[in-house]
């Protein structure tokens, strides 16, 4: 873990907990996922800090190899498959409000900004960034779903465009434990700080502190 | 081969093939690298495609784990192979990012061309080449990989993001495949 300092103008960024996309065969529980962004999400909220929950509505229309296939079981490359399931699932309008839904686990709140993206990343195509530079934002601390793709998507552009990257590991997944695994060790260090749940709350809880003393400090 | 078809307005766009990088160990050989750009690129000119010469000059200011990098390469870094042989009609883009889409004018001049599809080469896979070809995907372009002109200093990753990453957002060939494809088409 190297989560070195959490900003004073941290946001959370969730992406697509929601009902279509948490549905399947994942690596790690879906349950412990969500009740870890949920927890990130209480700790932002109580703190006056921006949460923004991404949920996923269409796919990118680029010509792509894999094509979705139904029968997933006769796939040799899950990874590959699970990326490109997921566009096509958006496209398809499979019980179309359900699939995009925040899972009621996540605990969304009134205040929450929303963003509905129809790539794999949060930024392109989206206010995100503009929202975020509104804010004063420096740093994005990003959970969810799928590690590979809307995650690591999402942190590749967010490192692009110039903020701190915080990726929590034990708050994210995906079809493929193997795919998983890669991008936590071989390309999150390389674009951002990794760190799990319990080490950012940590990290939070010290910048709080922090900025709790020098503001008594501040008035006497 | 998994490409299906060149579009009408194809453009090419090689990453990071700089003096600074392709000094460094490769899993493949870079002179091949080079010269199936070179080639790619020729083929492109000859047509009258556009041809995008891609150089990474620095690293964005995020804190990581990393390694340490400096955050604005030195001059003789930057400079592009001479194998490429860049013309006056090529486009030059410069990056301080992994992608070359994000804080450049890739995407207006893509448009401005008329380009729907992108065929990407370069170094790192993983790195240079994938975040272009993820932010390529995300821009509405078809995405081409022509795999052997691709490589990167890790194995595992180059062949990782090949399996993996690759044939979810876009397809490929190899350089004498797409050659072929390309002047079949016009």
């Amino acid at each position: 873990m190297t989560v070195t300092v959490i900003d004073e103008k941290p946001a959370l960024v969730v992406i697509d907990l929601q009902k279509g996309i948490v549905h399947g065969p994942k690596a790690h529980p879906v349950e412990d996922v969500v009740a870890n962004s949920a927890r990130l999400a209480a700790a932002f909220r109580a703190n006056g800090l921006p949460v923004v929950l991404v949920n996923v509505v269409d796919g990118a229309p680029g010509r792509t190899e894999f094509v979705y296939d139904d029968d997933d079981e006769n796939d040799e490359d899950e990874a590959a498959d699970e990326a490109s399931d997921e566009a096509s699932d958006a496209a398809d309008d499979a019980g179309p409000e359900e699939w995009t839904e925040l899972v009621p686990e996540l605990g969304a709140q009134p205040g929450d900004l929303r963003i509905s993206k129809v790539r794999w990343g949060a930024f392109t195509g989206s206010p995100l960034h503009e929202t975020l530079q509104d804010l004063g934002v420096t740093q994005i601390v990003v959970t969810g779903i799928n590690t590979q793709i809307g995650v690591e998507t999402t942190a590749r552009t967010g490192y692009e465009l110039g903020y701190h990257v915080v990726l929590v590991t034990d708050a994210m997944t995906c079809g493929d434990l193997v795919a998983h695994e890669h991008s936590v060790r071989h390309i999150f260090p390389r674009l951002g700080e990794t760190g799990t749940t319990d080490e950012v709350l940590l990290m939070l809880g010290r910048r709080l502190s922090a900025e709790r003393l020098s503001a008594e400090q501040g008035t006497r | 081969m998994t490409v299906t078809t060149i579009d009408e307005t194809p453009a090419l766009v090689v990453i990071d093939l700089q003096k600074g990088i392709v000094t460094r160990p490769s899993v493949h050989p870079i002179e091949d690298i080079v010269a199936n750009s070179a080639r790619l690129a020729a083929a492109f000119r000859a047509h009258g495609l556009p041809v995008v010469l891609v150089n990474a000059a620095g690293t964005p200011a995020g804190r990581t784990e990393g390694p340490a990098r400096s955050r604005e390469f030195p001059p003789d870094f930057v400079e592009l192979v001479p194998e490429l042989d860049e013309q006056p009609g090529d486009h030059l883009v410069t990056k301080m990012t992994w992608g070359a889409f994000t804080g450049t004018p890739l995407h207006e001049t893509l448009q401005k061309h008329g380009v729907t599809q992108v065929v990407v080469t370069g170094v790192a896979t993983q790195f240079g080449v994938e975040s272009t070809a993820r932010s390529a995907h995300e821009h509405g372009y078809h995405v081409v990989l022509a795999t052997d002109a691709i490589t990167s200093f890790d194995e595992t990753a180059h062949d990782h993001t090949m399996r993996n990453i690759f044939p979810a957002l876009g397809q490929s060939g190899t350089t004498d495949e797409l050659l072929e494809l390309l002047n079949r088409s016009r």
